[in-house]
């Protein structure tokens, strides 16, 4: 459902392929597919942004031909990439590549965007922030596949710019148009003109399909309103700049920039709305390459929300304040149309309006489509009705009133053939998505009793200009752009709330409206305590004992809204609760594991909303001080193995939503095993003692605001529900994290594995970067460092299901912590090379005893040089952390339990050789391992007593 | 969304069985197995498919070598739950029209045979490296076939009749 609503140009019909072509256009699969990687120069969207390349001086693919699998190495000007089987091959031989890179100072004659704009002086009076997130952009990164075979190049891709890409794959590698096939996948929203070309560029003349896959999926666009007041000519003004974190999508593709093609400022699509300056881009290190449509799509939404704020402040009426700044007449007549058939002028807003939950918005877009043969200007005006339900927080749009008007109306009325029915029907849940209902929707067909989930389509409306009156609105890109900007001003107007992020969802249960009926009444009055109890927290903390809080009878979960379940699921995720809190044969939650802590076994308890054994009887009030002080709600101190000092961090809002998600799963009966520590661990009480030594920190997180929020969102994700120090930070002799930036993350051990140091204490030979961090985090292995296991694998198993973005965040702020990680990739690929070329069987390690046992049991997969290539990652040992660390813990579980639940299926596995391989062998073998693959590090201590001890244990799944 | 996550946060107890789809030789075949359960076991007993052989069961020897999307996999220590929807060949699916193919046809050319228990390794490893590169040289074949272990000492007819098999004459 969600691919029709979200690519929603029919454009590719008008290239249907050639029908007497029996050429099979499904996409390829199989055996045939070649995986592809480039390899971008460093700094390459700063540098494309002051419209300079880096220049390729010399390559050497001597050591990544070498990496098994790889078919190709490709260089074409100053374009490079590899060719090979797997893709985590071909990353490999990447990182391997030794290219040297030259950057011209900018010819500053060249740089022709909105020079006039940039860094204006004078002192910044406010700033205002948008941010545009596409969410279905997350989950599945962009992809495209392309096919060189008997003059013809076959490409799937999803993309609106097919002129564009077939102009610029034509004058690249000089094919007739013709020759040039494009099939839409139409999987994903981003769109593929980047990986396309790219794609193409590495199947020429090869025969076979290659597939690329982008590096991220679209992180949030940023736009940023600064007013500036000047004072340079004596005379104070103010200014409006706007910039943007992003590289401006004007241009060819970044491989058809790299290969030499000029940029040209007129093509994409531009804003041409009268109101509003272009905006600049920052020169920030972290800039986004985005298509056209996301770029445009981001300052729609800044601007028509920021006007919409302008017109709140002064008090001016919305539509005749666009009206009398709108310079293009069509443009004037269709927001006049739009005004009056949605009856702007009857509808009641203000006060009365917004205390019945009832709001209304407008937003209007002017956009020229530069792709298109003549440009094509579309006209776009939206004014949407909502409806917040005060019961459950909820959003429903209940009526949508669209104008569109293009310049060419002829031409795009060929692209469409729908119905005004099916059309309605597509913005009405194009709008749906935006609030983020559709996608659960799509969850819920799987339990279709769930009657309250079920959505109404809001009422719609079209307005046809003048010019197209007998014809159906014709839907391109450039209807929807105001969509998301008239729905966040209708939000403003129902709810005084202004909400500068999509998709929006607005803080469930924190709005103050009127219970409707005595459960409410009950919930509030329970959450109203939770507050109180948290305000005079620091005065009873310190108390061995703490109160009850008594049981309820049921809570009641309709009053969750989907949107707060949703969410609570994700915190739940990212907080790991049913790693620990399921026993390995036991009901996901129903507790049971047994934590092995140096203090005995602690066993975690059901948390499922059984009224008997789980927390079914917990109102909130006793859920979130479990959460921020570890007190059971019966009074008794929980142990901080569950780590609330982390939890302690989380905000209001995704505590809410993680109890009405836990609240709202099956109930299972299964009674809690005890925990029987010794003395005196066995006497709760102390542990008051503990919280006030340790626990001192019990506020929510609070943004730091030096740092961009990526940053502060990954810190939050680290610091409170993702608990990294819980494993990653040492603990001291009471079983706390010890304090100081050297210790904060700085390694420890959990569950017998050493979770290793994070921050500059790290031993990884090569430091980790933010992209490595990255990828490592998101699928569980990096080529530079290796994979994902242990305890570690159910961890990155639920870091692959939050939003991508989320995850980037962590990378981001986790690559802060270390100070080595301004290490360009050129530099890390000569790392690594030389660290490979170290470990290469000498003369000392042949005399080993280990030598042969190597050779046997680990050389056909982890001999990084040769050898057959196998199905699975192929970790370098050479790069592997864990043997370069002091401790060998990780290295001998790994051995000894092998891997047997990877954290990303096309990992594969590796076997334990716990049971063919005596301490003797084992203790050789390590021995061997250490010498060859760390040789500038010292031999191990204990290995025969860490052996014969981890020999012992069960072993992480 | 989470599909293709084997083993994401385990909804239902990670080791009970559970139905698989397993698309071998270009058919499906529905199995109910426990996840962790080797892929060879699965192959070898409920699928009959005898020619991947149990050798070492660590993945050293060579001897189950199947192919997975392609690409060679040493079924023993790969869990039936890693392989979900890939395709997978054994020595049975290499034959085409009831006929053995160029690499199977060229190991009986060279008489390779001599206990016989690595050749489905052999054949397999040879299929896979001319899977990904048509005209290998005599030390890229070498080293493709460095880990698959022959205890008879037929290296130089399974030699002979893989660069034959890799010279399209069988």
């Amino acid at each position: 459902m969600s691919t029709d609503l979200t690519s929603p140009t029919t454009a590719d019909l008008c290239h249907k392929p050639n029908d007497s072509d029996s050429m099979d256009l499904s996409t390829p699969t199989g055996s045939l597919l070649l995986h592809g990687v480039v390899l971008r120069p460093p700094h390459w969207a700063q540098d494309m942004q002051a419209n300079r390349i880096a220049r390729l001086q010399s390559l050497d693919s001597e050591r990544a031909a070498a990496v098994p699998g790889v078919v190709r190495c490709v260089c074409r000007g100053n374009f490079v990439g590899v060719v090979a089987v797997q893709r985590t091959q071909a990353q490999q031989a990447c990182a391997l590549l030794k290219a040297d890179w030259l950057t011209p100072v900018a010819a500053s004659a060249d740089v022709h965007y909105s020079a006039n704009q940039t860094s204006t002086p004078g002192t910044i009076h406010s700033a205002t922030r948008y941010e545009w997130r596409n969410q279905l952009a997350e989950d599945t990164p962009d992809w495209a596949i392309a096919w060189h075979r008997n003059d013809q190049l076959t490409v799937w891709v999803n993309t609106r710019r097919q002129a564009a890409l077939r102009q610029e794959l034509s004058a690249l590698l000089d094919l007739p148009p013709e020759a040039i096939r494009i099939v839409q996948h139409g999987q994903h929203t981003q769109d593929g003109l980047d990986t396309a070309v790219e794609a193409a560029l590495l199947a020429w003349d090869l025969s076979r399909p290659v597939r690329v896959q982008a590096a991220y999926a679209a992180t949030s666009l940023a736009v940023q309103i600064e007013q500036k007041q000047q004072t340079a000519d004596h005379t104070r003004r103010e200014r409006t700049q706007w910039s943007i974190n992003a590289l401006d999508p004007r241009r060819p593709s970044i491989a058809g920039r790299l290969c030499g093609l000029e940029t040209d400022p007129r093509s994409g699509m531009a804003l041409l709305t009268d109101y509003v300056d272009a905006p600049v881009q920052k020169s920030d290190r972290n800039l986004t390459a985005t298509d056209p449509y996301s770029y445009t799509a981001a300052a729609v939404f800044a601007q028509e929300s920021h006007f919409d704020e302008y017109c709140a402040s002064h008090q001016l009426d919305p539509v005749q304040t666009r009206l009398a700044r709108i310079g293009s007449e069509r443009g004037q007549q269709l927001l006049r149309r739009v005004a009056q058939q949605s009856g702007w002028d009857q509808t009641a807003s203000g006060p009365t309006a917004r205390a019945a939950g009832l709001g209304r918005g407008i937003a209007y877009s002017h956009t020229i489509d530069n792709d298109c043969n003549p440009p094509q200007e579309v006209w776009s005006a939206w004014a949407v009705e909502l409806a917040v339900d005060a019961r459950s927080g909820g959003l429903s749009v209940s009526r949508l009133t669209v104008g569109h008007d293009a310049s060419h109306t002829e031409r795009t009325a060929e692209t469409t053939t729908e119905t005004q029915r099916a059309l309605k029907d597509r913005l009405g849940k194009w709008t749906q998505l935006l609030l983020g209902q559709a996608r659960q929707g799509v969850e819920n067909t799987a339990a279709p009793s769930d009657e309250q989930h079920q959505l109404a389509l809001p009422e719609v409306q079209v307005v046809n200009s003048a010019r197209s009156l007998d014809q159906p609105l014709a839907w391109g890109p450039g209807v929807e752009l105001p969509a998301a900007a008239a729905i966040a001003n209708a939000i403003y107007n129902a709810t005084g709330l202004r909400l500068r992020e999509t998709p929006f969802a607005l803080p469930t249960l924190s709005l103050d409206a009127p219970p409707t009926t005595k459960r409410r009444k009950r919930w509030r009055n329970s959450w109203l305590g939770g507050l109180m109890a948290a305000a005079t927290g620091a005065l009873v903390v310190a108390a061995p004992w703490r109160s009850s809080i008594p049981p309820v009878s049921r809570v009641d979960t309709s009053i969750f809204s989907a949107q707060a379940i949703e969410r609570g699921r994700l915190v739940a995720l990212s907080g790991d609760c049913m790693v620990c809190h399921t026993a390995p044969d036991g009901q996901t939650n129903a507790g049971g594991l047994g934590l092995d802590t140096p203090f005995g076994t602690i066993y975690t308890t059901n948390i499922t909303p059984d009224r008997e054994t789980g927390i079914g009887a917990w109102s909130y009030k006793a859920f979130e001080r479990a959460m921020r002080e570890g007190i059971h709600r019966d009074g008794r101190h929980l142990y901080p193995a569950f780590p609330y000092t982390a939890y302690a961090k989380m905000s209001d809002e995704d505590l809410q939503s993680l109890y009405a998600y836990l609240m709202t799963q099956p109930a299972v009966s299964s009674p809690n095993k005890e925990t029987r520590l010794p003395f005196p661990m066995n006497v709760r009480p102390l542990m008051a003692g503990w919280n006030t030594l340790f626990h001192r920190d019990r506020q929510a997180y609070t943004p730091d605001p030096n740092q961009s929020p990526l940053w502060n969102r990954g810190a939050y994700l680290v610091n409170s529900s993702g608990h990294c120090a819980a494993c990653h930070s040492p603990r001291n002799a009471l079983g706390a994290e010890k304090s100081g930036e050297n210790n904060f993350l700085g390694g420890g051990f959990a569950d017998n594995w050493e979770a290793p140091a994070l921050n500059k204490r790290s031993a990884a030979p090569i430091p980790w970067t933010e992209q490595e961090l990255f990828q490592y985090l998101r699928t569980g292995y990096s080529p530079l460092h290796g994979v994902a296991a242990g305890p570690m694998g159910p961890v990155v198993a639920g870091l692959a299901q939050l939003p991508e973005t989320d995850v980037r965040a962590m990378a981001h702020y986790l690559a802060s912590l270390n100070p080595a990680t301004t290490e360009s990739t050129d530099n890390q690929a000569v790392m690594a090379a030389r660290l490979e070329a170290d470990s290469q069987a000498s003369q000392d390690t042949r005399l080993l005893p280990g030598e042969t046992l190597f050779n046997g049991a680990c050389a056909v997969c982890h001999d990084s040089g040769s050898g057959p290539v196998l199905f699975g990652a192929r970790p370098s040992l050479a790069l592997n952390s864990n043997l370069h660390s002091d401790h060998p813990d990780n290295v001998i579980q790994v051995l000894m339990h092998g891997i047997t639940r990877p954290a990303q299926a096309n990992l594969s596995t590796m076997p334990g050789f716990k049971h063919s391989m005596n301490d003797a062998q084992m203790a050789s073998l390590l021995q061997y391992m250490r010498t060859r693959f760390a040789p500038d590090k010292p031999a191990w201590n204990n290995l025969p007593e860490k052996i014969a001890n981890i020999r012992q244990q069960q072993g992480h799944p | 969304m989470s599909k293709h996550i084997l083993y994401a946060i385990p909804t239902m107890n990670p080791a009970a069985a559970r139905p698989f789809t397993l698309k071998v030789n270009h058919q499906s075949h529905d199995v109910t197995v426990e996840p962790d359960t080797p892929l060879l076991y699965v192959l070898r007993n409920d699928l009959a498919l005898n020619g991947p052989k149990f050798g070492c069961g660590l993945g050293e020897c060579g001897a189950c070598t199947v192919l997975v999307d392609g690409v060679a996999a040493r079924a023993c220590v790969i869990p039936t739950g890693v392989i979900e929807t890939r395709e997978i060949t054994t020595l049975e699916g290499l034959s085409e029209n009831g006929q053995p193919n160029i690499v199977q046809q060229a190991f009986i050319d060279h008489q390779a045979a001599q206990c016989g228990y690595c050749l489905n390794g052999m054949i397999m490893t040879v299929q896979a490296l001319l899977n990904r590169n048509p005209n290998p040289t005599d030390a890229q074949i070498r080293n493709e076939l460095r880990h698959n272990l022959c205890r008879c000492g037929t290296h130089v007819e399974i030699m002979a009749a893989a660069i034959a098999a890799a010279r399209g004459r069988p």
